[in-house]
């Protein structure tokens, strides 16, 4: 079995191998957990701890319920970054916890970079639970597992990636993920929303939805934070619908069957609406899945006996 | 003949007077007593140049040595680094806690200079009362206690007719307007240079133009209003091809670089290393090699430091929160040699006059010289040695640096001001005025 690297702070730590290792041992726990009800003991005596400065209660939940079904202790902890002070907050909130006896630490934060801050201070391994604009290699692996339980592989195939790219760690970790698993990406965004060197991504770049559509296998949609009408960005929900949102008819220039994807929450009649949020082809409800035995299967390769 | 200093046998350099060529130098009383082949020297003390560059003393226009008001260096301190690192005068910006914004206020720099200072300090004063862009300080009042030039630096002059009037009163002031430019609404809460890097590293961007806007629109008030303008730290191409342009207009203005931004790219930023985040933002390699260039071949007049030490509790948090700036004093020299010299093939004269003639001239100073009479400010430096840049090592306490274990050449050996030595073989010597 691959080991993994001792933190999982950005996509970039993982190879393809250790990736494949991930997946393996991800769906053997999506079996065991939710075909054969099996709870596991594997972290029987370990301490998994939440530590969230943006709150998200759909991730942490995911990461609570991936510890408990392997039987480890879970402590949530949820700061507001109003109240802490900036640095010495992170840096005192992780050795407090690591001195209570934290196994393995999950952090989300709204900064980006505070994941590799936080492991610089602690001493037990930690995974990025989503750092600002930087990255969310979890959801990459989540949205990776579901694809490779539709198609097999992913090498070869046409994945579209649509929506507020400039600000999205989701978008770089899928782009960075797909890449080393060998998939074409293709990312799209109103050049207002698209990063300023969107080649480092690795994917081609499209500011035209039918282009990036065209032969996709898969479209991944994005969420749209309306904040960004303010600052300029776009110049209202309807005019953005009707160029980057999905429908039903802009998803028939897909492949057709493609699978409709999104990270969630969505924002229906934004960036998705409602007939292709909740059509045939939608695969939104089934990541939410994946993700708690993707998490399972890190937290297991991470702190687990056989580590 | 007597001296208090004697120094052999090095290649003696000296833009002020377009002298280049070995020899010995003979310091006594303060003064440049003697250059040439120099026999029958009776020195108290004997300085072997064997390879050396000697040059008059270096002057930095751009540091912050952050008093009054901040725990991350005084001007001792400060001033001890730039001892360190060949600087005979330094240049101190005023935006301190409270800023230098009045007669009063220069004239405590410069008291507090003369007791504690370690090499000679020229103060800086504000262009506009408590660095708010709302009303003028009062530059003539402060020039006349010694203030060589007034700036906001750290902010920009924000209103275009508090700028466009900051201008037309430098013309009864007869010192520069030295302006950090920098559109904020362009900046708009941005951490590091629009690129790759913080595609890569999802850090807000500062587009290029944040700068490149501010600098075209005070070329344009330095054309129309004939002031006297200074531009502080440009780090892009097209900034310096605007100042190129407006040389044309016959504008009455004077340009700096920084060793980091000619030296350092953004790829720095790998990891989140807060200690290369710095504002302007280091920036490509295309805008870091024109930089470079404008260095070489003298389209700017100087390279100044912006020496801005924090220490660690504002500088190792998130990419953020943590405070722009880097501790440059120390390595401005070598980090500018290695880039240029050995780099690009500049001539060291050139290089010599870029800290000499070349500030000397933004400020409407007499340029330090090596004739004999002149005032002994003199830095020696070391063009061979290869070291590695070791920032706990720096005299000051700003150790922000993001040239950490970087191998350079080009360092300074001595620095001896008013015919004393403040740092000798790296080792700083107590100096007063």
């Amino acid at each position: 079995m691959a080991g993994l690297p001792y933190d999982l702070l950005s996509m970039e730590d993982l190879d393809r191998l250790q990736i494949e290792a991930v997946m393996a041992r991800a769906a053997f726990y999506k079996r065991k957990v939710f075909a054969e009800k099996a709870r596991m003991d594997v972290l029987a005596g370990k301490t998994v701890s939440t530590l969230f400065f943006e709150p998200s209660t759909r991730t942490r939940c995911s990461f609570e319920l991936a510890a408990k079904y392997l039987g480890a202790e879970v402590l949530n902890v949820e700061i507001s970054t109003s109240s802490a002070a900036k640095g010495e907050g992170l840096k005192d909130t992780g050795l407090t916890l690591q001195m209570m006896g934290v196994d393995l630490f999950v952090i989300r934060h709204d900064v980006s970079g505070a994941a590799n801050l936080f492991a610089s201070y602690v001493e037990p391994p930690v995974i990025n639970g989503g750092d600002g604009m930087h990255e969310h290699p979890t959801q990459a692996l989540l949205d990776l597992m579901r694809m490779l339980e539709l198609m097999g592989t992913v090498e070869g195939k046409r994945i579209a990636i649509i929506g507020d790219i400039a600000h999205s760690r989701v978008a770089k970790s899928d782009c960075i993920c797909l890449g080393k698993m060998g998939a074409s990406v293709v990312i799209c965004a109103p050049p207002t929303l698209m990063p300023e060197n969107p080649e480092v991504l690795g994917a081609e770049a499209t500011y035209d939805m039918d282009k990036a559509l065209d032969g996709a296998d898969v479209v991944m949609m994005l969420r749209l934070q309306l904040e960004r009408q303010r600052a300029g960005l776009f110049p209202s929900v309807r005019e953005y619908h009707r160029l980057y949102g999905l429908t039903p008819e802009k998803l028939e220039k897909a492949r057709p069957g493609a699978h409709v994807m999104h990270p969630a929450p969505m924002n229906r009649g934004v960036e998705i609406s409602n007939p292709a949020a909740d059509g045939s082809q939608s695969q939104i409800n089934q990541q939410v899945t994946c993700g708690v035995a993707v998490r399972m299967a890190l937290m297991d390769m991470m702190i687990g006996e056989g580590c | 003949m007597k001296a208090d200093i004697l120094i052999r046998g090095g290649r003696v350099i000296d833009p002020s007077t377009g002298l280049d060529t070995l020899a010995d130098v003979a310091v006594h009383d303060g003064l440049v007593a003697a250059v040439g082949r120099l026999e029958d020297v009776f020195a108290k003390e004997t300085i072997d140049a064997d390879g050396m560059l000697v040059a008059p003393g270096f002057m930095d226009l751009h540091c912050h040595l952050r008093e009054p008001g901040s725990a991350d260096e005084t001007i001792e301190s400060g001033t001890q680094a730039a001892a360190a690192g060949g600087f005979t005068a330094v240049c101190a910006m005023p935006n301190t806690t409270p800023p230098v914004d009045s007669p009063a206020m220069v004239e405590y720099i410069t008291l507090k200079a003369r007791s504690e200072a370690n090499v000679r300090v020229l103060p800086i004063g504000t262009i506009t009362k408590n660095r708010q862009g709302l009303e003028l300080a009062e530059l003539a009042l402060m020039a006349e206690k010694g203030a060589v030039a007034f700036s906001d630096d750290g902010s920009p002059v924000a209103d275009g007719e508090m700028m466009r009037r900051a201008l037309e009163y430098s013309k009864i002031v007869r010192r520069p307007i030295i302006e950090h430019c920098e559109d904020l609404t362009l900046t708009n809460g941005g951490e590091a240079n629009e690129g790759p890097v913080t595609t890569w590293l999802g850090l807000n961007p500062i587009p290029r133009a944040s700068e490149e806007c501010m600098v075209a629109r005070n070329l344009v008030l330095a054309i129309r209003t004939k002031g006297r303008l200074h531009l502080a730290h440009l780090s892009t191409g097209l900034s310096i091809s605007l100042f190129n342009w407006a040389k044309g207009y016959g504008a009455n203005i004077s340009a700096e670089v920084t060793p980091h931004h000619l030296a350092l790219t953004d790829e720095l930023l790998a990891g989140f290393e807060t200690y290369a985040k710095v504002n302007p933002p280091l920036r490509g390699e295309e805008d870091r090699a024109a930089v470079a260039l404008a260095a070489k071949n003298g389209l700017v007049d100087a390279i100044a430091t912006d020496h801005a030490p924090w220490s660690d509790e504002k500088k190792k948090k998130e990419f953020k929160a943590a405070s722009n700036g880097i501790s440059g004093l120390e390595t401005a020299i070598a980090m500018s040699w290695t880039a240029l010299v050995i780099g690009l093939g500049m001539e060291p004269s050139d290089f010599i006059a870029r800290f000499t003639t070349g500030p000397a001239r933004v400020l409407g100073c007499a340029p330090p010289s090596l004739s004999e009479g002149s005032v002994a400010d003199i830095t020696l430096i070391d063009p061979k040695t290869v070291r590695a840049v070791e920032p706990k090592d720096f005299a000051s306490w700003g150790k922000n640096s993001p040239a950490g274990g970087m191998e350079l050449s080009g360092w300074p050996r001595a620095t001896i001001i008013a015919g004393r030595a403040a740092m000798l073989d790296g080792v700083v010597r107590r100096w007063r005025i």
